[in-house]
């Protein structure tokens, strides 16, 4: 795959989803699509000349020049808080891609799918359930989402919402549990995931994105609960 | 989020996925599909597999098995300097049709 050079984007629509966490949407003239799990590189450069590169995975998928990224605000951060807080419709801003051949979904694929998001990690299997919900196929798709509070929740209605007989929804809190919840407040467990996810036999594959500790967690889970390690894609968005 | 000391910058422990964008000013393709076999321990894996250690000067690339460092690449105003001593061999799919 050959990856193109930088292209210009303007910021189409900026929207806050969650306390720290804004959806935007780019329009990219001349972007030629991206399969479900890619994502890509943005460049912002500052008036001295210096620039910042960081990598957004992609919400939404096919042949658009539209895309769609999720941005949670770092505390540290040199450009998430500047993509959360400052950056307006109109805006321009480079991107780079669609990159990623690894950590994709590609319609063909006919095995059962387990989507087991962190956070923000949930933006590249939001364009997975997106693109299995509009091709119809027959696979099973199932998602754990993972996060610290409801509040914290990206795309929450539209996920419950896409909820079918081809496609389960299993939420996990992991500070603050929605009223009426039956369990407490836990990170995720080896019982929770042998409970909610596509068992070892059925030879899913799996797609794990989040924070580093949070996938790498996931994925000793799995590979203990009988998955093969070669059916396991992680992607690693650093942080804690 | 581990932190260097380097007064602010973003830096993260994050995976292979990460090189993509990176690696294809380099290699002109996009390399989270190849495989690296690490010198150190022979292990053949993907390179999106490898853990990622990237800042705006560079990035790290380590085995994921004995974590022991693949390659480094590091950029300065003049040029690119890639250290490879610790792959003893790329392998790097061919695009299909």
């Amino acid at each position: 795959m050959i990856v193109a050079g930088w292209k210009a984007g303007t910021v189409k629509d900026a929207a806050m989803a969650t306390p720290t966490g804004r959806v935007l949407t780019l329009e990219v003239p001349g972007w030629p699509g991206n399969l479900p799990g890619q994502h890509l590189d943005l460049r912002l450069t500052a008036e001295d000349g210096y620039q910042a590169v960081r990598s957004y995975s992609i919400a939404s998928y096919g042949n658009s020049t539209q895309v769609e990224l999720a941005v949670d605000e770092l505390p540290d951060g040199e450009v998430s808080p500047y993509l959360v807080e400052d950056v307006l419709p109109g805006d321009e801003l480079e991107v780079r891609g669609p990159l990623g051949a690894f950590f994709v979904w590609r319609e063909a694929q006919p095995e059962p799918v387990q989507l087991i998001a962190g956070g923000s990690g949930v933006v590249p299997l939001m364009a997975m359930t997106r693109a299995h919900h509009d091709t119809g196929g027959a696979a099973e798709f199932r998602m754990l989402y993972s996060v610290k509070t409801p509040a914290d929740a990206y795309y929450a209605s539209e996920l419950s919402e896409l909820v079918d007989d081809r496609f389960a929804l299993d939420w996990a809190y992991t500070r603050v549990t929605p009223e009426g919840w039956p369990e407490p407040a836990a990170r995720i467990s080896r019982a929770l995931l042998e409970r909610v996810t596509i068992p070892a036999s059925a030879a899913p594959t799996v797609y794990i994105c989040g924070p580093t500790g949070f996938v790498e967690a996931a994925a000793m889970i799995m590979v203990d609960l009988g998955h093969d390690p070669a059916r396991i894609k992680t992607e690693r968005f650093g942080g804690a | 989020m581990e932190t260097h000391p380097s007064g602010g910058i973003e830096i993260g422990r994050v995976d292979g996925n990460a090189l993509a964008g990176p690696l294809s000013e380099i290699f002109r393709t996009d390399m989270t599909d190849a495989s690296g076999e690490c010198r150190h321990c022979g292990t053949l894996a993907q390179l999106a597999d490898a853990i990622v250690e990237m800042d705006d000067a560079g990035l790290i690339v380590m085995c994921g098995h004995c974590g022991r460092t693949l390659f480094t690449v590091v950029r300065s105003e003049a040029r690119t300097w890639i250290d490879l001593q610790g792959i003893a061999g790329l392998a790097i799919p061919r695009p299909a049709g």
